[in-house]
């Protein structure tokens, strides 16, 4: 049963336009295993997962999927397949139930074993308590779980999840993997694409894609164990890690390096004694430490190693100076909705050229708090504060003080990237010499410049984000506020991003952010942890591992987040 | 004004104007549906009754009917004459809308005339179509005056009334509608572009970015409502240029006055659909919400019926719409010069009404941004 191949692609290839999406790939997934598909942006991971689902044909080459060839059985093949892209098209004004019911109709499950059908989805997906709300008002990962269901619906062979955990938070995310463990018991094969290299870890097998191509294919184990020895923690440099960052990077022997904690995580290239970084250590007062490499470190290897250098544009800020210490602050901050408090009595204070970071789950009060911080809702109880003021009625000095970059890019789709980059500039009131200089300054140090007059919705996901941090900083501020910044991002747009946010962090630039990510919580100082409604956890994030570990090993953020959480449940009850 | 014209009033303005006018689609929308709106109204749609069909059933067969008919023929407003040969075929000559109206000659038609009596013609007309069918038989009914004078010119009937139409002495319908299209188009572009501009921010998620940057929400409100009354604006004076050069309407009154009227009415309009953009949470709904107000504001405009024939309530409802009062202007202006202290007074109750929206619009927005 298990050697049963359920997709066998043979030298597949797609162009769009001057775009090679996909360039001669050839894959076989069997039967009852968990696939994972992983690359960077634009790797061709969407174009691939389409073609296996028959969306899309192939311009050469054959998919045949569960015994119909794509090109000339492609109806049968709908049938026997689940593909969830990644936004699902839940009908978000219908219920659960009737989200449900339409999928069931639409894929022709029989009005008699519809009932059976949806109890046993509503059990896997733990929605049963919600069948009677809008889809619309579901958090996103129970609008992920939702999406499955009705993927699920016609019992497929093959099931196709496009990125399924972006902006899940980590507890939604263990009920997303139970669904799939448990599908894979029944003989399901599974293809999960995704940007996570934690998640790809968890697959039996990967496909690496980089550019079309298959870089890797094979278990993920295989592929970190090439760099067995290569993977080393930078302790004992707490105060200075992010300046350090931008120098590391600089070392040729160094093929990836990222703050972890109050450590730096480096990765060496292929052949490189640790000798040299032992030295480089030493001379800092620090002491290295041989740690298991990870696939992520795999990745970025195979990928050439991190690109990511030091911040041009960080460089030319000037020393963010002054004499109050808390720059962010908040006090007993309440905020009902009517019956409903979505932020309950949360007081934490962030102090100049700190990075602070608010976890949660979705609907844990993280968006609520941060919104009543940038002065976008109004306060119920208590005070938001940032530069002493609050900001929902504030002067506009007082707004000039804050840089904004939200989840969804807030980039004018209507506008050209230069456009964007002159209304953000004007509205943050820059004029003459200084506007054009600044402007200038930011298509230099992002590289914009061959991308003037496109629509920001045709830049690469990288680029969108590039220009979406420069627009947030063009006026200099001396605190910058960042909504889910890396959300579904891969790890080497991710890396250089964080490359800028440190150079700005050293110049003492105040950041707060807000993520679900645990690796991009590792990048910051303190970690404000926050479920319903209130503040459970608030230390540094190696304080946070170690007083969530329970075994010899120290745990990953991830876990220490659903330690947490689990532990507050209990104490509830 | 320097000062007025901050670098982020300017920025915004700029970004509202290149959101409107750089997408082709966008463009498009804006130029080409007033231009067909300005033909449909002006060739279309109209009031007077031409190009008809009309049934004869002529039981008489005698020489009057004849010449009557004959005459009929000649009428210009009548397309067809279709004759019938039963009162089962008249039937279904009205009841199948072959013909708006049906002339019955009564089988002593002739007889009577000749014996020196009066013949009288039976006049049947489709009901569902009342307004045309009345115009129509009143056509017909001056025809057979005529005819009736001609046969007994020693019979004193009494003067038919003359009418006199003053400032539009041709009746010419496109004189009466194309002063006052000016002010339905800009309402409707004005409203519109007014109504998306918020929303469509809020859709797209760039309306939080926009308040947390140092704007006030005077700027955020002015810079929305600009595009759209230059838009508006640009819009009623290509009408108003058509209407002068194109359909050769007479512009009597001040041009100056018209434009004072125009922009007043314009900030009116524009505030109101900023009103529907700040409750609207999409595109969707704000495009919905438009045709909501928009229609009603069209019907008891006295664009198309008048105001005078409305039931009272209506009368007072439509003193407060702009639109009653610019489309008085522009036809005022147009049309008979009028006096300026009218103009005036019109230009002073849209201010009123322009304020009353700001502010109602400004407290509204306001409150969504909090």
């Amino acid at each position: 049963m298990t050697s049963e191949t359920v997709v066998e692609l043979s030298e597949v290839t797609k162009r769009f336009g001057s775009v090679q999406a996909v360039a001669g790939v050839s894959a076989s997934i069997p039967a009852g295993r968990l696939i994972g598909l992983v690359g960077p942006d634009g790797a061709g991971k969407t174009t691939l997962m389409r073609i296996m689902a028959g969306l899309i044909l192939p311009a050469s080459g054959r998919a045949v999927v569960v015994g119909h060839d794509s090109a000339d059985d492609n109806e049968s093949l709908a049938d026997d397949i689940g593909y969830m892209p990644q936004q699902f098209g839940l009908y978000e004004d219908l219920t659960v139930q009737e989200n449900l019911q339409l999928y069931a109709d639409l894929r022709g499950v029989a009005r008699k074993k519809q009932a059976e059908t949806f109890a046993t989805l509503l059990r896997l997906t733990r929605l049963a308590k919600f069948t009677g709300r809008l889809a619309g008002r579901l958090s996103g990962g129970m609008k992920q779980k939702l999406g499955l269901a009705c993927a699920l619906m016609a019992r497929p062979k093959l099931l196709l999840l496009d990125e399924p955990s972006v902006g899940v938070d980590p507890v939604s995310r263990q009920d997303l993997w139970a669904m799939v463990e448990d599908l894979l018991k029944g003989g399901m094969a599974v293809v999960w694409a995704t940007s996570y290299l934690d998640e790809a870890e968890r697959c039996s097998s990967v496909f690496l894609l980089s550019e079309g191509k298959v870089l890797y294919s094979g278990a993920p184990k295989k592929l970190t164990d090439r760099l067995e020895g290569r993977s080393f923690l930078l302790r004992g440099i707490v105060t200075q890690r992010r300046k350090l960052l931008a120098d590391l990077m600089e070392q040729t022997f160094i093929s990836d390096a990222v703050v972890h904690g109050e450590s730096i995580r480096v990765v060496l290239h292929e052949g490189r004694s640790p000798e040299e970084l032992g030295k480089l250590a030493t001379s800092l007062g620090g002491k290295i430490e041989a740690v298991p490499p990870r696939f992520e470190d795999a990745f970025i290897d195979l990928l050439g190693g991190s690109s990511s250098r030091r911040s041009r544009i960080a460089e030319k800020m000037p020393e963010v100076t002054g004499s109050e210490t808390n720059i962010i602050a908040c006090d007993h901050l309440t905020k009902k909705f009517g019956n409903f408090t979505a932020t309950d009595n949360v007081s934490f204070a962030v102090g100049r050229g700190e990075i602070f970071g608010l976890l949660g789950p979705n609907g844990a009060g993280k968006s609520t708090t941060f919104k009543m911080l940038c002065g976008l809702l109004s306060i119920t109880e208590g005070s938001a504060t940032v530069g002493g003021h609050e900001l929902l009625n504030a002067s506009k000095k007082a707004k000039l003080s804050l840089g904004y970059m939200a989840q969804k890019f807030s980039l004018y789709g209507l506008l050209s990237v230069k456009q964007n980059l002159d209304f953000f500039a004007g509205v943050y009131g820059l004029s003459g010499k200084v506007k054009k200089e600044r402007i200038a300054e930011v298509i230099d140090a992002f590289s914009l410049g061959p991308f003037l007059n496109s629509d920001p919705a045709k830049l690469s996901l990288g680029y969108r984000q590039r220009l979406a941090l420069a627009c947030a900083i063009m006026h200099r501020p001396p605190v910058l506020f960042l909504d889910e910044p890396t959300s579904g991002v891969d790890p080497i747009t991710r890396r250089e991003f964080w490359s800028h946010i440190n150079g700005f962090v050293s110049k003492g630039m105040t950041v707060m952010v807000t993520t679900h990510f645990m690796e991009e919580a590792e990048y910051c100082d303190r970690i404000g942890l926050m479920y319903a409604a209130k503040i459970i956890a608030l230390d540094t994030p190696d304080a946070l591992k170690k007083g969530a570990q329970q075994g010899p090993e120290e745990p990953t953020m991830e876990e220490a987040f659903i330690h947490l959480i689990k532990q507050q449940e209990e104490q509830q009850i | 004004m320097k000062t007025f014209l901050t670098p982020a009033l300017r920025a915004q303005v700029v970004k509202e104007f290149l959101s409107i006018m750089r997408d082709k689609k966008t463009r498009l929308i804006i130029i080409i549906p007033p231009l067909v709106q300005l033909f449909v109204f002006a060739y279309a749609v109209t009031l007077e009754v031409n190009n008809i069909s009309i049934a004869v059933y002529n039981k008489d067969n005698g020489s009057q009917a004849g010449r009557f008919i004959a005459q009929l023929s000649r009428a210009s407003f009548i397309k067809e004459m279709r004759s019938v040969y039963s009162e089962s075929a008249l039937r279904e000559e009205i009841n199948m809308r072959h013909s708006i109206l049906a002339v019955v000659f009564p089988a002593d038609f002739s007889r009577k005339i000749d014996g020196g009596g009066q013949g009288k013609l039976l006049l049947i007309s489709d009901g569902r179509r009342a307004n045309s069918a009345q115009v129509a038989a009143g056509y017909i009914q001056e025809i057979a005056g005529k005819f009736a004078q001609v046969l007994h010119p020693e019979i004193k009937v009494p003067d038919p009334t003359v009418v006199r139409h003053w400032f539009n002495e041709n009746l010419t319908y496109q004189w009466y509608v194309v002063p006052g299209l000016s002010g339905i188009i800009s309402l409707l572009i004005t409203f519109i572009l007014t109504a998306l501009s918020i929303a469509r921010e809020r859709e797209l998620g760039t309306f939080d970015q926009l308040l947390v940057s140092p704007c006030s929400s005077w700027e955020i409100i002015l810079a929305k409502m600009t595009p759209s009354i230059v838009i508006g604006m640009a819009l009623a004076n290509a009408i108003i240029a058509a209407a002068v050069f194109i359909f050769h309407v007479p512009l009597l009154g001040s041009f100056v006055l018209l434009e004072i009227g125009l922009l007043i009415f314009t900030i009116a309009i524009a505030s109101m659909g900023l009103v529907v953009s700040a409750l609207a949470a999409t595109q969707q709904q704000a495009v919905l919400g438009s045709f909501a107000v928009i229609v009603p504001i069209i019907l008891c405009s006295g664009f198309a019926t008048p105001i005078a024939n409305m039931p009272q309530i209506l009368q007072y409802i439509a003193q407060g719409i702009p639109l009653t009062h610019y489309i008085i202007i522009a036809e005022g202006l147009f049309m008979k010069a009028m006096p300026a202290f009218i103009v005036w007074q019109h230009i002073g109750a849209m201010a009123v009404i322009a304020l009353v929206c700001l502010l109602v619009s400004t407290s509204v927005v306001r409150k969504t941004l909090q």
